[in-house]
Formats: C-alpha cells, sequence, structure tokens
C-alpha cells in the first residue's frame, strides 16, 4: 500500500538531481546547493498534501531552494563582510571574457532565468510561474543578461 | 559562431554535467521534516491522554500504552498518514514538549520529568497539545489504533473504578465505540482523569492512582 511519505520518497529520489543541478550552476556552489534542496525539500514534507498537487512540484522546490539559498548568502555576507562594498562595475577598457566568467558576473536573479530558460529549455511562462514573478520580468532579466553578457564577450 | 543562445546552452549544460554525482539525505529530510512539523502550532483541545504513570524516584514516567501494534516492525499502515512507532512517538512528544518550555527527557522509551520542576497539570496538558499537533500534521499515533484504543478505553473504566473508590466522582463513560469514533476524530471525549483532576485536583488524584493497582495494556491484550 502506498502511503503519503512513500510517495513523498519517490518524489524525493525522482526530484533531487533534476533541481539541484541547475541550482548549484545558478549559484555557481555545489554544497549550498544541495542544501538548499535539502531545505525546500523538507518545507515540501511538511507541506506534501498541497505540494504533491502543483502540476510543477520540481519547479516549486528549486524557487523555494533559491530563495533560501539567497537569503542565506545575505546573512554569511552580512555576518563576515559587515561593511564590504560593492563589486566594481566593469569598465569598456577591461579585456573580453569567456561565457564562464562572464557569467559569473551576472547576480543570482538574472543567472536564475539564465539557467531555466537555456539549461532547462523552460517557456518565459513556464519561467514566470515558477518564480512567481511577472513575464515581463522574466523577458527584460533574459534581454539585459544577455545584452550585458554579450557585451562582456567582445 | 554560434548564437550567444546555443553558446548559453552548451556553456551552462558543460557546468551541469561536471557537478560530481551527488544525491541528498532522505533520512535527515524526514527527521528535520517531522521536527518542524511540531514547531508549528495548532490549537490545543483540552483531551488529556495518560496512559499509565510509574513513580519512579521523585521523577514520574510516561510509558506508551501500545506495546504490541499491527504491523511490520511495530508500525501501522494507513492510507493516508504517516504511521509512528511508539518510539518515535516518543521522541516526538519529547521535542515538542521541550519546545513547549517543558524539561522532560526521554528515557528507556518514556518520558521522564522532575515533578519538582514540572507541574503535573502542566504536563498532562503539554502532551494533549502535542498529540494534536501531530494528529494535525498528518501522523497517526499508536494510540489511534482501534486495538490500543480499545485497550486505553478499558484502562480507563479501571482508573474511573479507582477514583470513586477515592470519593472522586466521574462521569459515565461513551460506549467504547463512541469513545474509539471521537479519539480518532481528534475530539473531546471521556477521560476519567482529567475529570478527576479538575475535581479534585492534581495532588488527589494522584494519591487515588498510587492507592489502586491500574492494570498496564498488555494485562488487558487477549494473545492467540
Amino acid at each position: 500500500m502506498k502511503t503519503r511519505y512513500s510517495e513523498f520518497d519517490s518524489f524525493y529520489r525522482a526530484c533531487w538531481d533534476e533541481v539541484y543541478r541547475p541550482l548549484a550552476v545558478t549559484l555557481r556552489n555545489p554544497d549550498l546547493a544541495a542544501e538548499a534542496v535539502d531545505e525546500a525539500m523538507i518545507r515540501a514534507y511538511r507541506r506534501w498534501r498541497s505540494v504533491r498537487g502543483y502540476h510543477n512540484q520540481a519547479g516549486w522546490v528549486y524557487r523555494v531552494g533559491l530563495n533560501w539559498a539567497v537569503s542565506q548568502l545575505r546573512k554569511t555576507r552580512r555576518e563576515i563582510h559587515p561593511e564590504r562594498p560593492p563589486d566594481e562595475p566593469r569598465s569598456d577598457q577591461d579585456p573580453p571574457l569567456d561565457l564562464y566568467d562572464a557569467l559569473r558576473h551576472l547576480d543570482v536573479k538574472h543567472r536564475s532565468v539564465v539557467v531555466l530558460r537555456y539549461l532547462l529549455d523552460w517557456t518565459e511562462d513556464q519561467i514566470a510561474e515558477t518564480l512567481q514573478i511577472p513575464k515581463g520580468t522574466v523577458k527584460s532579466r533574459l534581454n539585459r543578461a544577455t545584452t550585458k553578457l554579450r557585451k562582456e564577450l567582445t | 559562431m554560434n548564437t550567444i543562445e546555443e553558446q548559453l546552452t552548451q556553456e551552462l549544460q558543460r557546468q551541469a554535467d561536471s557537478l560530481p554525482a551527488t544525491s541528498g539525505d532522505l533520512q535527515r529530510v524526514h527527521r528535520a521534516g517531522r521536527r518542524r512539523l511540531l514547531a508549528s502550532r495548532v490549537a490545543s483541545t483540552m483531551t488529556v491522554t495518560i496512559v499509565a504513570f510509574l513513580a519512579v524516584t521523585g521523577a514520574i514516567a510516561l510509558r506508551g500504552g501500545s506495546s504490541s501494534v499491527v504491523g511490520d516492525g511495530g508500525r501501522v499502515v494507513f492510507e493516508d498518514g504517516y504511521a509512528l512507532t511508539p518510539a518515535e512517538t516518543t521522541t516526538l512528544l519529547v521535542e515538542c514538549l521541550q519546545d513547549r518550555g517543558l524539561d522532560v527527557t526521554e528515557s528507556s522509551g518514556g518520558i521522564i520529568y522532575d515533578n519538582r520542576n514540572v507541574a503535573r497539570s502542566d504536563f498532562e496538558a503539554g502532551v494533549s497539545a502535542c498529540e494534536t499537533e501531530l494528529r494535525g500534521a498528518g501522523f497517526l499515533l499508536p494510540g489511534d489504533n482501534p486495538d490500543n484504543l480499545t485497550v486505553l478505553y478499558l484502562q480507563f473504566e479501571a482508573l474511573a473504578e479507582c477514583y470513586r473508590n477515592a470519593g472522586i466522582p466521574t462521569s459515565d463513560p461513551p460506549t467504547v465505540d463512541e469513545f474509539i469514533d471521537a479519539r480518532q476524530a481528534g475530539i473531546p471525549t471521556w477521560s476519567p482523569q482529567s475529570e478527576a483532576i479538575q475535581h479534585s485536583g492534581v495532588d488527589a488524584t494522584t494519591r487515588a492512582e498510587q492507592n489502586c493497582d491500574i492494570p498496564t495494556p498488555e494485562q488487558f491484550r487477549v494473545h492467540d
């Protein structure tokens, strides 16, 4: 007989890697991503009766994990670098970057839409629904991110 | 030359593929999930569930009344809801009671507290509220099993007789089926112990119990 929690276990096993890899690429931190996926999974476990009905459960876990990781990063930065100055903007005289480095210069909110769009091949509607932001915001973030990347690659 | 979009897909895929193979910790998720479920408070009821008390050198231990539960490994399997074993129930109750500020510890499968630091009425109210929380979170307690509830009913009958002999009145019991239905639905129902405490106070109730030979759950069970 399949119980509520054996269903969760099946979901966990099937979904973990599917969320972990894009999240690790988004955060550029595999350890934090693994922790974030489990943190999101704990929340899914707590409200499994609701989450089991979502049509994009992996997307929900991705968003919750991303939000958790970002809040952790903010907290850590405050603790370690209470007076950390903002990153210096790149100037036109700087040499071009490769794509790997250029991606590093995107902030997490832009990198997340780029990862969902170009790694997972999700539509703008799917991204908007997953991140719970308007579709127009997805479009503008994608446009801004690709424009910035193009600029930094040349 | 590929477009920026094509380059992005290739680079992101390369980064994703280069990640080491790993998997999460499902058992940790289960443990943390259960703990956090307990942290979400739900309204407590006045139902008091005390199965048996054992006075031990100034401390009182609560022992679960479910030494034999149907199913593999002591776990009852229900269609919807996680059925807790008696040991898991004890662990979760201890965590919940501690979250409520009660100084209790788990020991030998029971919950122990020092009655110099914790009032029995606070302990009983805490156990009741924590059981309600567990049920509200979708857990099935060993005591929710009809066989165990029947044993609890019989224990309550014995307790009621014990109180009456000590001059503490209790109300007439419901039928065993009514009792089981109410308990499984989380509706407050017959509890001679809470009635006795309400009528005569904790000290008189405890004295009455100490003068009675209250049967253990095992003594009520029918063995094949």
